[in-house]
């Protein structure tokens, strides 16, 4: 494959002063190789044949082909670099969107499903968690860090849902509120001391009786075993700061953070315990932060409206109550927050 | 290192060796340098030349011996992109996919200038009226032309031709997030 320059064009034997193609007189000077006009011009234009003329179409259309799919390939690529970056900072809501967007587009790619099966896991979206580990099955994980990631968290991922035992008790108890009485899930929980579940339902049940410090011991319990569990991190911030153990309650809320720095639950604890200690400002500043990240969560919007309300921004607040008044799901979350408004409630 | 006898190299990335020598021809078109023969692609040392008279201009001279890396690397690029994160990252590859790889990898290859183009090179920047920059700019060339053959024997331009389809992906990826 090469170029290769000719000063006499190819002849053996040429006459000086004659086009060597044609023999013309008519020669154009100043060029190494004697040629008239017309041939210097048929020669520039060297004829291309026809099959090659054809293999440069076929070149060109797949050119044109690849380049359609190219778009759609990169925006892949630069979903799933954005994706992996936020694993890395532990940032599990924004991996999930990214990885979603990729699995939207390439449904079969299987880090990308492994990725977003974990990144559900740690922002505690359960079923799209599931959803993921449907597609998985069956399919051979190479990546034995990622393999090894996932088993760690579906190991733990029965800690979040109710055993058979919990269940079959469920429904001899359930009182016609939907509750299981207290006593009788403690009994539970004295005979299987190992169901977190079970153990989280107890200390949720005696949260809400005011009774924290039973509370309290139960989810130290828990947290013993499972240091990481996310449910027991949670309610055990929240338990802090009903028991004005405010340091206490932020170290359980930057844990929540440490796992999941876009931990929603995390920021917004923070940031009412933020108000329980008078800081207004950082409050508002960690509860819009949250929004940023997700903008629909029930819970810091809830705490959204408190903020609001102790940063005397009447109208923010307003409109947050009536757009949670809309939405029946919400609603529940809003409870204490309209309470503390309305002053049913004394928050601080 | 395995050995495999050149011409089956050549003739299984025969799209390569085609717009290679198609490349000569259209920057001599483009130049308007007379072309008397080209052989696009035959079983034999060399597997195609383009014959051309000496261009007037030594820049002609160092664009037609140079000008293959430039279209070689840009189409098979062109080709291969799409295609290579689904076979190197996503594994969702299809056979178009492998197939634009390989016509893309086939291409790129072959964009390193032989060394009958650098003796083209050599000749035009050793001539007495040759400006001094030209010949700054001509030797490396000269040089890098021989390394790329010389490394060709330890699969440098295969090297290339994958390197080209696989790391520009990850920069445009990284550039854009």
């Amino acid at each position: 494959m090469e170029d290769i320059t000719n000063d006499s064009g190819g002849t053996e034997k040429q006459e000086k002063n004659k086009c060597i193609n044609c023999g013309s007189s008519w020669i154009e000077q100043a060029y190494p190789t004697p040629l008239c006009s017309e041939c210097r011009q048929s020669f520039i234009k060297f004829p291309i044949p026809s099959l090659i003329k054809i293999f440069s179409l076929v070149i060109i259309a797949i050119v044109l082909i690849a380049m359609i799919r190219l778009p759609n390939n990169i925006s892949v690529g630069i979903h799933e670099a954005r994706g992996e970056k936020a694993l890395k900072n532990k940032q599990f809501l924004t991996a999930q969107r990214e990885f979603q967007k990729v699995l939207k587009k390439t449904p079969h790619y299987l880090d990308a499903q492994v990725n977003s099966a974990l990144s559900s896991f740690y922002i505690q979206d359960y079923s799209s968690m599931l959803k993921d580990l449907n597609e998985l099955e069956g399919r051979q994980i190479e990546d034995q860090n990622l393999y090894a990631d996932l088993l760690n968290a579906t190991n733990q991922l029965s800690s979040y849902f109710p055993s058979d035992s919990f269940l079959a008790m469920q429904k001899i108890y359930t009182d016609t509120s939907g509750n299981i009485p207290v006593n009788e899930m403690q009994k539970f929980v004295s005979a299987n001391p190992d169901d977190i579940y079970a153990s989280i339902t107890l200390s949720s049940s005696l949260f809400y009786k005011k009774e924290y410090l039973a509370a309290d011991t139960i989810l130290s319990n828990v947290l013993n075993k499972m240091p990481a569990h996310l449910t027991a991190l949670e309610l055990m911030s929240t338990l802090k700061r009903e028991l004005n153990q405010f340091d206490e309650s932020i170290a359980y809320c930057n844990k929540l953070l440490s796992i999941n720095t876009e931990s929603i639950y995390g920021m917004s604890s923070k940031a009412r315990t933020y108000l329980k200690m008078q800081k207004d400002k950082e409050a508002l500043k960690l509860a819009l932060e949250a929004r940023n990240i997700s903008n629909d969560d029930p819970y810091n919007l809830a705490t959204l409206a408190l903020v609001y309300h102790f940063n005397n921004m009447t109208k923010q607040r307003d409109e947050i109550l009536a757009n949670a008044m809309k939405d029946s799901l919400t609603q529940t979350y809003f409870e204490f927050a309209n309470d503390v408004i309305s002053n049913k409630v004394k928050f601080r | 290192m395995f050995f495999i006898p050149g011409f089956i190299i050549t003739a299984v990335t025969f799209p390569g060796v085609i717009v290679h020598e198609l490349a000569h021809q259209l920057f001599c078109r483009w130049f308007k340098v007379p072309v008397f023969k080209v052989v696009y692609f035959q079983f034999g040392n060399p597997a195609g030349y383009v014959l051309h008279e000496v261009p007037k201009s030594k820049v002609q001279t160092i664009m037609i011996s140079i000008g293959p890396f430039f279209l070689n690397t840009i189409i098979g690029a062109l080709i291969a992109l799409p295609a290579a994160l689904p076979v190197f990252t996503f594994n969702t590859a299809t056979l178009l996919d492998y197939f634009l790889i390989y016509l893309g990898v086939s291409i790129a290859m072959h964009a390193f200038p032989s060394t009958g183009d650098a003796g083209s090179i050599w000749s035009a920047i050793n001539e007495k009226d040759t400006p001094l920059w030209i010949k700054i700019i001509g030797y490396p060339v000269v040089c890098l032309i021989y390394i790329g053959s010389f490394g060709s024997m330890f699969w440098l331009d295969l090297i290339y031709g994958i390197a080209v389809i696989f790391i520009l992906p990850k920069l445009i990826i990284y550039f854009l997030t």
